[in-house]
């Protein structure tokens, strides 16, 4: 902040800027341009964290959800799944003339190590 | 704490510190956490003059939170991140004021003058460095483009720069957590500012209008000392944090000229690490 809040700064009875004029309440233009934060919902397994505290040894913050259990971060972002194009049989086709099953390729989210 | 300790000055809330703090324990760096709102009840510091003339090392003095004793002297750095502001047990409004006043050149003034200490980053020179138009006239010196920029309280003003640029920009010069009357979160997003909308409102305050820069992605730089990390972000919409389900992120790298200029820009701030949001676009420039 570059300038003080005038909360913090000597007023003068006779100033010619007092604070507060008085009169109608009015809104900057800028401030009708926030919105609500547009974030999904987080899942209900997601723990909620009520209470944080140091840990005096490693000067990281502890967090602890409302039934007091310690809140482990996950660890580095670490992909798990990848799209992959696996081959599948189908079954056959009833209206097939041939009666044999087909080979289709679709994409499939696997598990990586 | 005996020497070298790295001083972090944040809230406890902040996971990103605690990522930083992580990082140093894992090197063994000795690390102290402290935020403003510990202080003074559960933080002290003391400081004296030293003796003698003609030392550079100007600061002697100790910081005891709850869990470490730091030797200011002996800090080599400190990590500002978003602290929290100072609290106070219950006073009356004019002592508050003054409490206020005393803490933030005493204590914030002891944590700003640690001597032979790199600062990631001083507080008050990042304090300048976040006023924009510092900021524009900073990236025109080190040849970055800015678009075309309007801060203004007129609302004539306003409307004159629409009619010339065209499509514009709103953009916050500084955003702060508010709320509706239910109490939900709001935010300021960069949206599209409708010129019928700009109205005797703009008077009140102060307020940046922007041209509308049609982009291909967006490009955040994170520079850091002399390293620079960059990722390309392409979500199709004007302000990607509006919603990062549409992101993909690519790291890319950053051209040498590009990662000159900024490390010249932090440079003429003083500041050792900054962020970077820039606009990719179709022909050949650059843009912030």
């Amino acid at each position: 902040m570059l300038f003080p809040s005038d909360e913090l700064l000597p007023t003068y009875p006779h100033s010619a800027h007092p604070p507060d004029p008085g009169g109608p309440l009015v809104r900057p233009w800028g401030v009708l341009q926030a919105v609500p934060i547009s974030s999904e919902p987080l899942p209900d397994c997601h723990p909620t964290v009520v209470r944080v505290e140091l840990d005096p040894d490693t000067q990281t913050t502890l967090c602890y959800d409302q039934h007091g259990y310690l809140v482990v971060a996950a660890g580095k972002h670490r992909k798990t799944y990848e799209w992959r194009e696996i081959a599948e049989d189908t079954e056959p086709d009833q209206d097939s003339a041939d009666g044999k099953t087909h080979t289709d390729y679709v994409r499939r989210q696997v598990p990586v190590d | 704490m005996g020497d070298q300790t790295v001083l972090v000055v944040t809230s406890l809330e902040d996971a990103t510190a605690d990522g930083v703090i992580r990082e140093l324990g894992a090197r063994g760096v000795p690390v102290a956490r402290v935020d403003l709102a510990e202080f003074p009840r559960h933080a002290t510091v003391s400081v004296r003059t030293p003796p003698g003339r003609g030392t550079d090392d100007v600061t002697h003095g100790t910081l005891c939170t709850a869990s470490r004793t730091v030797d200011l002297t002996a800090v080599r750095a400190l990590y500002y991140r978003r602290p929290g502001t100072f609290r106070f047990p219950p006073m009356a409004p004019e002592d508050r004021k003054f409490a206020f006043l005393q803490a933030g050149y005493g204590f914030g003034g002891a944590l700003a003058s640690l001597p032979n200490c790199l600062y990631v980053n001083h507080p008050a020179r990042e304090s300048f460095a976040e006023a924009k138009p510092a900021q524009w006239a900073a990236a025109a010196a080190v040849g970055l483009e800015v678009p075309p920029t309007l801060l203004t309280n007129s609302p004539d003003e306003a409307r004159i720069f629409a009619a010339e640029v065209g499509r514009i920009v709103y953009k916050p010069l500084r955003t702060l957590p508010m709320h509706d009357p239910g109490g939900k979160p709001l935010i300021m997003y960069v949206t599209e500012a409708d010129p019928a909308s700009l109205d005797e409102s703009i008077r009140h305050t102060a307020h940046v209008f922007q041209l509308l820069v049609e982009k291909t992605a967006d490009i955040r730089v994170t520079v850091i000392g002399s390293r620079v990390f960059a990722v390309r972000i392409d979500s199709g919409i004007l302000d990607w944090r509006a919603d990062y389900t549409t992101h993909t992120y690519t790291v890319v790298d950053t051209p040498p000229g590009m990662a000159t200029a900024l490390r010249a820009y932090l440079d003429r701030f003083g500041l050792a690490f900054g962020v970077f949001d820039l606009g990719r676009r179709d022909r050949r420039g650059r843009g912030l």
